[in-house]
């Protein structure tokens, strides 16, 4: 039983070295330029979404028209400045 | 089986060591072999551990009592449904269990984070962010892992052999563990615990590699909310074990472990809201990355009140001598913290201001800040003891007075911001959208409020509590309402219908309102022992005792016996209003394996209220049984609302149709992007 035992362990080991050392993947890597245009897309996509629950929330109801008016101009400002800035990222790299 | 359960912990904890170094060394000299060995590494403790763990149970099932921890806490007369519970009801084998269920996240997070070969992620979805994010977040894993297994190997080993000799039978499981909630509340509230460490390893691997983008937040988040799941089943499941086991009438004492699972709780749910304010606005960066660290800390700390025996508790685990190797986990992961945040810093820096009080936003910090009040005076009085001893050199305990009084306006506070939240706007909302959203529902609670008075109702609490459920529950049927209007207009569908696919085109934000929702029904749960009754009297053949509606009526006294223990039982008849509704048994049980006694409650559970009755044992003058009877009112909605709760998660967790068609249809994006950039 105990030579069983002692066989499974060296089975065992053996096979978790190969399963560590064998396997081989490339990894994502960013350049900073790339990274800072992902992260500006993922800010515009953000601004977008929040542009829909606004409307959204306008047309069920919930705010004022004073209110929605001011908040989207204030996001469509700002998802402006993001995509102006995205293009120069894009022009750049 | 014993040395090879030995064997497979060793194992894991050699594989979890060198995920650890070799990852800290590929990261840090970008050697990407050794990083993507480290990861194969962390994969492989799971299955090392999962063989361990099965170890473990085939010799409990075996009753195998030269391992000492299966004699300490299993006996051959063990029901099968409880033997499966010897693997958590002792140090070792739950140090073990933790571990295995730790290195089962670190699995799952690993092969979610694996891209089919040949493919590569949409840079804008989550899992792009996922696989950038998963080679670091595994090395913390790992460290985690090492802790846990060195406790595992070095500490407290399940799989150490008795030193002398072999009993013809174990000390059994400890009496208060066989019930069926221990087989399900112990792994759901571990599975919460060790789950915050996801969300931790995330964020400390965001941190670390300044990952630009919030995408990371929103991986931390979706982690935080499945261990903020499991932590409130497993809460809630061990009120439920409280109640209907230790015989007190009662399912919370603010007991210092309870305290230690509700600690992470409040400030994983004070994460779950602050982190919108980062998606939505790019505010709160700082903040919301040391609500994650303090929601892993205070979980490792919770785990390190039940185990070291600090505190004395009904929950915690004998003394031991671990206490010390958690203090030093501890004080590295805060180290770790500390560095990784000081040294990145301006890389959290917020991007908007509070531009408003009366915003969403504020709305969030409110909450936030009422919520870690909670924490910080809830770990106050778990701690008071042993600050009390160090300082005065006595040990001064507060009780549940003292945790009553400050909690219960905190948490009547919180449930007003429930309702409040969700009405405010992003940014600024003015008077006018103001008296629009919260008329109805204010009135609603108004009148919720002039009802309960009209009834006699005075306790203030109670009265409150009644009136802000209304409001809250009011708010929530609007935003349903007004949300399933606008789609039912365009679809032409029905409202129900509109309703269900509102929800699943933003399963976030409305699978949160269900998540209010059962928060609500909690909350008139807990105020309902406002109203409670209790008495308690000998019962003689044909004695009667009246408690809230019902008249008890002692009919007969019986005997049982088994291999696992003995048992007697009062026979009670129950009349409401002269009428005879039920037939009930409390009974006591002497289990011959630990020599231990034990009360079994019977109770009678509706929607309205539960009778509960204790059967205390015999009057040692009179020779007569004494019955504890209790009647609480409005109880069984604390376990409905945690029902509710779940499924709101479930609900938030599931991805938005919204969000998943517009990943799938990418020209809308540049279209979008063509209409804004005109603007």
């Amino acid at each position: 039983m105990t030579l069983l035992a002692a066989f499974a362990c060296v089975f065992f080991t053996a096979l978790a070295a190969w399963f560590v050392f064998a396997g081989d993947e490339r990894l994502p890597e960013d350049s900073p330029a790339a990274a800072r245009l992902r992260a500006l897309r993922e800010r515009k996509q953000a601004i977008y979404d929040n542009l829909r629950d606004l409307h959204f929330e306008f047309l069920a109801g919930k705010l004022a028209q004073p209110d929605y008016q001011r908040s989207r101009q204030m996001l469509e400002t700002e998802a402006a400045r993001v995509v102006r800035e995205i293009q120069r990222c894009g022009e750049a790299s | 089986m014993q040395l090879f359960g030995a064997y497979a912990v060793l194992l894991a904890f050699v594989l979890a060591v060198y995920a650890f170094v070799a990852g800290v060394v590929g990261h840090l000299r970008r050697r990407r072999r050794l990083i993507v060995s480290a990861e194969r590494a962390t994969l492989a403790v799971f299955p090392a551990l999962t063989v361990a763990v099965l170890c473990l149970i085939g010799l409990i099932f075996r009753n195998d009592f030269t391992v000492a921890y299966i004699a300490e806490h299993s006996n051959r007369a063990l029901p099968f449904y409880f033997k499966i519970a010897v693997l958590w009801s002792g140090q070792e084998g739950s140090l073990l269990f933790w571990s295995w269920l730790l290195s089962g996240y670190a699995f799952v997070v690993l092969l979610g984070g694996r891209l089919r070969p040949g493919r590569a992620a949409d840079e804008l979805s989550p899992k792009h962010a996922h696989r950038a994010l998963v080679p670091l977040a595994s090395v913390i894993l790992a460290g985690v892992e090492v802790f846990f297994l060195a406790l595992n190997n070095f500490a407290a080993s399940a799989f150490a052999s008795l030193p002398v000799g072999t009993p013809a039978d174990g000390n059994g499981l400890n009496p208060l563990l066989q019930y069926s909630q221990m087989d399900i509340h112990p792994p759901l509230l571990y599975l919460g615990y060790v789950g915050f460490a996801v969300p931790f390893a995330f964020c400390l691997a965001a941190l670390l590699k300044r990952y630009p983008g919030d995408r990371w937040i929103h991986i931390t988040r979706r982690w935080t909310m499945v261990a903020w799941l499991f932590l409130t089943i497993g809460i809630v499941l061990g009120g439920l074990w409280a109640y209907k086991v230790l015989g007190w009438g009662g399912y919370w004492a603010w007991d210092p472990v309870e305290n230690a699972a509700f600690l992470p709780w409040l400030t994983g749910t004070a994460f779950l809201h602050s982190v919108m304010m980062q998606e939505k606005r790019g505010m709160l960066k700082i903040w919301n990355v040391w609500l994650v660290f303090a929601t892993f800390l205070l979980a490792i700390f919770g785990d390190f009140l039940t185990r070291s025996g600090l505190v004395s508790s009904v929950h915690a685990f004998a003394q031991s001598s671990i206490g010390g190797w958690f203090v030093i986990f501890l004080a590295i992961a805060v180290a770790v913290c500390l560095a990784a945040f000081f040294k990145n810093k301006d890389f959290l820096k917020s991007e908007n201001p509070l531009e408003s009080t009366a915003s969403r936003e504020a709305g969030f910090l409110f909450n936030n800040f009422v919520l870690l009040v909670a924490a910080f005076a809830i770990l106050w009085g778990t701690l008071f003891p042993v600050i009390s001893e160090w300082v005065e050199g006595q040990k001064i305990s507060v009780g549940r007075v003292f945790f009553d009084r400050i909690n219960v306006p905190i948490f009547l506070f919180l449930l007003f911001l429930t309702g409040v939240g969700p009405l405010l706007a992003w940014r600024r909302t003015s008077a006018a959208s103001l008296k629009r959203n919260f008329l109805g529902p204010a009135i609603l609670g108004a009148a919720v409020l002039a009802l309960c008075l009209a009834m006699g109702w005075r306790d203030p609490y109670p009265l409150v509590c009644f009136a802000l459920a209304a409001f809250v529950l009011a708010i929530v049927a609007m935003e349903f309402y007004r949300g399933a209007r606008v789609l039912s207009r365009r679809s032409r569908r029905g409202l129900a219908l509109s309703a269900v696919e509102l929800t699943m085109r933003n399963t976030r934000r409305y699978g949160g309102y269900i998540i209010h929702v059962g928060i609500v029904l909690l909350a008139v749960g807990i105020a309902g022992s406002g109203f409670n009754q209790q008495t308690e009297g000998p019962m003689p053949y044909r004695a009667k005792l009246a408690v809230g509606p019902y008249t008890l009526t002692s009919l007969a006294y019986t005997q049982d016996d088994n291999a696992n223990f003995s048992s007697e039982a009062l026979i009670v008849r129950v009349d409401q209003g002269g009428r005879e509704i039920a037939t009930m048994y409390p009974s006591r049980r002497f289990y011959k394996a630990s020599n231990q006694t034990q009360s079994m409650v019977a109770d009678r559970s509706t929607l309205l209220s539960d009778l509960y009755l204790v059967y205390a044992g015999d009057d040692p003058e009179t020779n007569q049984p004494i019955l504890h009877a209790y009647w609480n009112p409005l109880i069984a909605w604390i376990w409905i609302g945690a029902l509710v709760i779940g499924f709101g998660t479930i609900i938030a967790l599931l991805p938005s149709r919204t969000a998943a068609a517009r990943r799938e249809n990418p020209p809308a994006r540049v279209a979008e992007t063509a209409e804004v950039a005109q603007v």
